[in-house]
């Protein structure tokens, strides 16, 4: 049993033996029920394509909120949505389970299982009612290899005339998997489709925040390891071969002594604010770094959006420009990987030309930037409706797109169309 | 004719007078609670404080859609009920908090700051009472 848990539990423990339990239980839920259709045939995030799909936003969640006394409360969140590790299957996940202890003030310390802090909207980013966007831009949301987490998150909060700065740290593990998209079948080696690799990711960042009426400012350094559960290694970078003057080739043999680790460090800096403009009009700005310092796989990138709403009455229109892109010389990796082919005449040729594809698609690549325009329309007080249409450009390539088999996915627009129904009770 | 217009304008203003006393609302709290300044009651009822001078405080609030409470929302928080319930939606599903209790009267109001230690709450000003701890008056 972990650390973690044996403390959640001891804590229950005290705080019910401690506690005339006269306990305050609050239920609440949300959900969205979200179709989503893109004009290509190839699936994007997933699920999207141009038979449309119900599957990228749609979910529901339930919450419990136990309220012990002014100090110590518990939350227990679940939630039924597509699985992290399969792309036909809807599971229900047990979202949040956490215990909170605030003993003065200024001080909050939850242990169990939350949510990463550090963007601004990744606490929420299941609950589409708190914001306006028809889902928060993937070109940032998607930088974050989980934003679940089990351990132990402080925080302390220096109160200033009209904002609060705090202060937040958090350490904490989650098992989760980590996607890519084969393109083609290397018969004994892999298969094409949706690959899930399970890692085990530990978390470990602190967030520095001032909010000062409705607006917010957000700096946080976020370092998760990720270390594989199939018994795999990471390859750091493939190693270039000559097998003869005029020839060469990337190559993944064992024998060729590929530098690889066990636990690939992330580090990623994170600046946000959402901030309120005149005539109404809300200005947001997220922008996130990655970076793996023994690695030259797309993942080191950094990407970011740009966004402006307005509230009028019921609607919400809102504009936002989003990009995410790997360093160059990932970008350069991925295009001489797509690019290498061997002779016929080279022994293992077709085994060869195969496998510098599929480290194309292993290696990551991301080269994307979106244009999005939508609004939100508040029905009720508990339910809003939201409209978008977002145009994503995809530049060398990127994989937030399933690329068919044999081809590539670089030159070209994606554009997408959403509708949805989200609501709170 | 003049002293019947003047008698009139001064029957009008007093009702004047008296209707805004009516529609002003006073932060009441439990007798071991001190006196607050309005940045400290708002603080309480957007649950970025859970106490006062170390003592733990509990807010309730007037049932939605009362004179009292959207009066309370305005001149407090500067919230409508709609703000209001996005604000302690977003804290709920964030994880930081539930919102306060409503209490369905004020005379529940009344009864649970002088039992709860702690205890805080908003009613009408012309629903004052010698024995209440009057914390604020906006």
């Amino acid at each position: 049993m972990r650390l973690y848990s044996r403390c959640v539990w001891a804590a229950l423990l005290s705080v019910g033996l401690n506690t005339a339990l006269a306990v305050d239980y609050s239920w609440s839920g949300y959900g969205t029920i979200g179709y989503v259709r893109s004009d290509q045939p190839y699936n994007t995030q997933r699920f999207i394509n141009n038979r449309g799909t119900l599957a990228r936003d749609s979910l529901l969640g339930l919450q419990l909120d136990a309220k012990f006394n002014s100090h110590w409360s518990a939350t227990v969140q679940g939630q039924m949505s597509p699985a992290d590790d399969d792309d036909n299957l809807w599971t229900p996940k047990l979202s949040w389970a956490f215990l909170s202890w605030r003993p003065t003030n200024d001080w909050l310390i939850r242990v169990g299982k939350s949510r990463l802090l550090g963007y601004l909207n990744s606490e929420n980013i299941d609950v589409g009612w708190t914001f306006d966007y028809a889902r928060l831009p993937i070109e940032v949301y998607s930088t974050a290899p989980s934003v679940d987490f089990t351990g132990i998150s402080i925080s302390k909060t220096w109160e200033q005339w009209e904002g609060d700065l705090s202060l937040e740290v958090f350490w904490g593990s989650t098992d989760t998997a980590a996607r890519y998209s084969v393109r083609n079948t290397i018969p004994g080696y892999i298969d094409s489709g949706p690959l899930f690799i399970p890692i085990q990711m530990e978390a470990k960042g602190i967030v520095l925040s001032y909010q000062r009426l409705d607006n917010l400012y957000r700096i946080s350094f976020y370092r998760p390891s990720a270390e594989r559960n199939d018994g795999g290694e990471w390859v750091d970078r493939p190693v270039l071969v000559n097998p003869m003057p005029g020839i060469s080739y990337y190559s993944f043999l064992p024998e060729t002594q590929l530098p690889q680790r066990s636990r690939q460090d992330i580090s990623t800096i994170f600046v946000g604010a959402d901030i309120g403009l005149s005539h109404n009009i809300r200005l947001a700005t997220e922008y996130a770094k990655r970076s793996v310092k023994e690695a030259s796989g797309g993942v080191n990138s950094s990407g970011g959006y740009v966004s402006l709403r307005r509230q009028t009455g019921r609607w919400t229109p809102y504009l936002y420009y989003a990009w995410l892109r790997s360093e160059d010389a990932a970008l350069d990796l991925n295009r001489a990987l797509n690019q290498t082919s061997v002779p016929a005449w080279i022994p293992n040729a077709p085994l060869i030309n195969a496998s510098q594809h599929a480290a194309a698609d292993l290696f990551l690549a991301y080269d994307q930037q979106t244009w999005a325009l939508g609004a939100s329309y508040v029905l009720t007080s508990k339910s809003k409706l939201k409209l978008e249409w977002a145009r994503t450009y995809i530049g060398v390539g990127s994989n937030l797109v399933d690329a068919p088999p044999d081809s590539e996915i670089s030159d070209q627009v994606i554009n997408l169309f959403s509708l949805s129904y989200n609501f709170i009770f | 004719m003049d002293n019947r217009l003047i008698l009139l304008a001064l029957l009008l203003f007093s009702c004047a007078v008296s209707q805004s006393s009516a529609e002003n609302i006073i932060v009441i709290g439990n007798p071991t609670l001190p006196k607050l300044d309005r940045v400290t009651v708002e603080k309480l009822f957007t649950g970025r404080i859970i106490e006062v001078n170390g003592q733990p405080a509990t807010v309730v609030n007037a049932a939605p859609g009362t004179l009292e409470r959207k009066q309370f929302l305005a001149t407090i928080l500067a919230k409508d009920e709609d703000q209001y319930l996005a604000y302690w939606t977003v804290r709920r599903f964030i994880g930081k908090g539930t919102p306060p209790k409503d209490c369905a009267s004020s005379r529940e109001i009344i009864e649970f700051v002088k039992s709860q230690p702690g205890g805080i709450g908003y009613i009408r000003a012309n629903e004052r009472t010698p024995e209440l701890n009057v914390l604020m008056e906006p």
